[in-house]
């Protein structure tokens, strides 16, 4: 298991996390993890990503089409397993328009982490989430400074929890 | 001359459907109907459309595809039970286990390769007894689609020609 991952599932566990959001599934192993180790408290579970190319995520380069279409159908093979799961294709600058407001318990970003991205997106997800709901995302091992330059430019400094091994960055709703 | 919405619904009326594929969502309007309709018996209604360019709407952009997915998906918090997927039919049934869902409605692209490949792919994947029904066009290929349909089924098949559909019963 990687270690943001557990880092998440370690976060979850004295929550009350009912609906949440996952913008950036890619391969799904995020999501099955925390649906098989938190099916009986979450009811609602949107799995989100473009499962596509992107000019900014250069990690991705090599994936071709077909790739992404296997990626994708298998997120959506996971919805005959558990019903808690709605998935998604589509950019998160858009597709949060989808939600209304105050929807979320907490919003998991690990997608592009470009500052223009993070920002955007931020900025877009934080109001969909309820009062003492949670945002936060995945802290890169290489190159963190331009995502943690937008999450502290978009939130108040005091209110951001940076985890002791430096794998996710969390921000509590207020 | 019934609109096909109401054809379908007519159908269902004594049938206990409880897992449907809709192949060809575009606008949702089926979905809503069939939904608001049958709501409270349905357990699964899997919204299915390639969203994307095709020969039948050659003048729809990429942007409005985009916005009536994005429709389809909203609706998935008015109807608990719906569940949205973009892509090609002849994909996306590998998605789904056999024998697995009650009724199976195709209303996608109308050209003979296409309707016998879908039928083939997506007939083990409805149980026994449920139905695979299928949109006869009144301009678009209708000869296609009952050559298909005709070549696929031989004699197992029910044209409905004043209602436009055609049905079969899985055995």
């Amino acid at each position: 298991m990687e270690t943001h991952h557990n880092a998440l599932i370690n976060f979850m566990k004295d929550k009350d996390i009912k609906t949440m959001a996952e913008v950036g599934a890619a391969m799904s192993k995020m999501t099955e993890l925390i649906l098989n180790i938190y099916k009986h408290c979450i009811t609602q579970y949107w799995a989100t990503d473009i499962w596509g190319w992107n000019e900014a995520n250069k990690i991705y380069i090599n994936v071709s089409k077909t790739e992404w279409d296997i990626r994708y159908f298998h997120a959506c093979q996971l919805m005959c397993c558990y019903p808690q799961l709605r998935v998604i294709k589509g950019s998160a600058l858009e597709i949060f328009e989808i939600f209304p407001e105050s929807f979320f318990n907490l919003v998991y970003i690990d997608a592009d982490h470009h500052y223009d991205f993070m920002a955007s997106t931020i900025k877009n997800w934080r109001p969909l989430i309820k009062t003492d709901g949670f945002l936060l995302g995945k802290i890169p091992r290489k190159k963190p400074e331009e995502l943690l330059r937008a999450v502290s430019d978009c939130i108040k400094e005091t209110d951001v929890i940076i985890d002791q091994d430096g794998q996710l960055w969390t921000h509590r709703v207020q | 001359m019934k609109i096909h919405h109401s054809i379908l619904i007519d159908f269902m009326e004594d049938k206990d459907i409880k897992i449907i594929a809709e192949i060809g969502t575009w606008e949702s309007n089926m979905m809503k109907r069939i939904l608001d309709t049958y709501g409270c018996s349905i357990t699964r209604y899997w919204a299915t459309d390639i969203w994307g360019w095709s020969e039948r709407y050659i003048r729809v952009s990429e942007e409005h595809w985009d916005k009536l997915y994005f429709k389809a998906c909203q609706l998935m918090h008015q109807y608990p039970q719906l569940r949205v997927i973009r892509g090609s039919s002849l994909k996306i049934f590998k998605i789904f286990p056999k024998h697995y869902f009650d009724l199976v409605y195709l209303d996608a692209d109308y050209h003979y390769d296409f309707i016998v490949n879908t039928i083939k792919n997506w007939l083990p994947l409805i149980k026994k007894d449920g139905f695979l029904l299928g949109k006869i066009p009144r301009s678009f290929h209708p000869e296609e689609i009952l050559k298909a349909v005709s070549d696929c089924f031989g004699e197992n098949v029910t044209l409905n020609r004043n209602d436009y559909t055609w049905i079969h019963r899985v055995r």
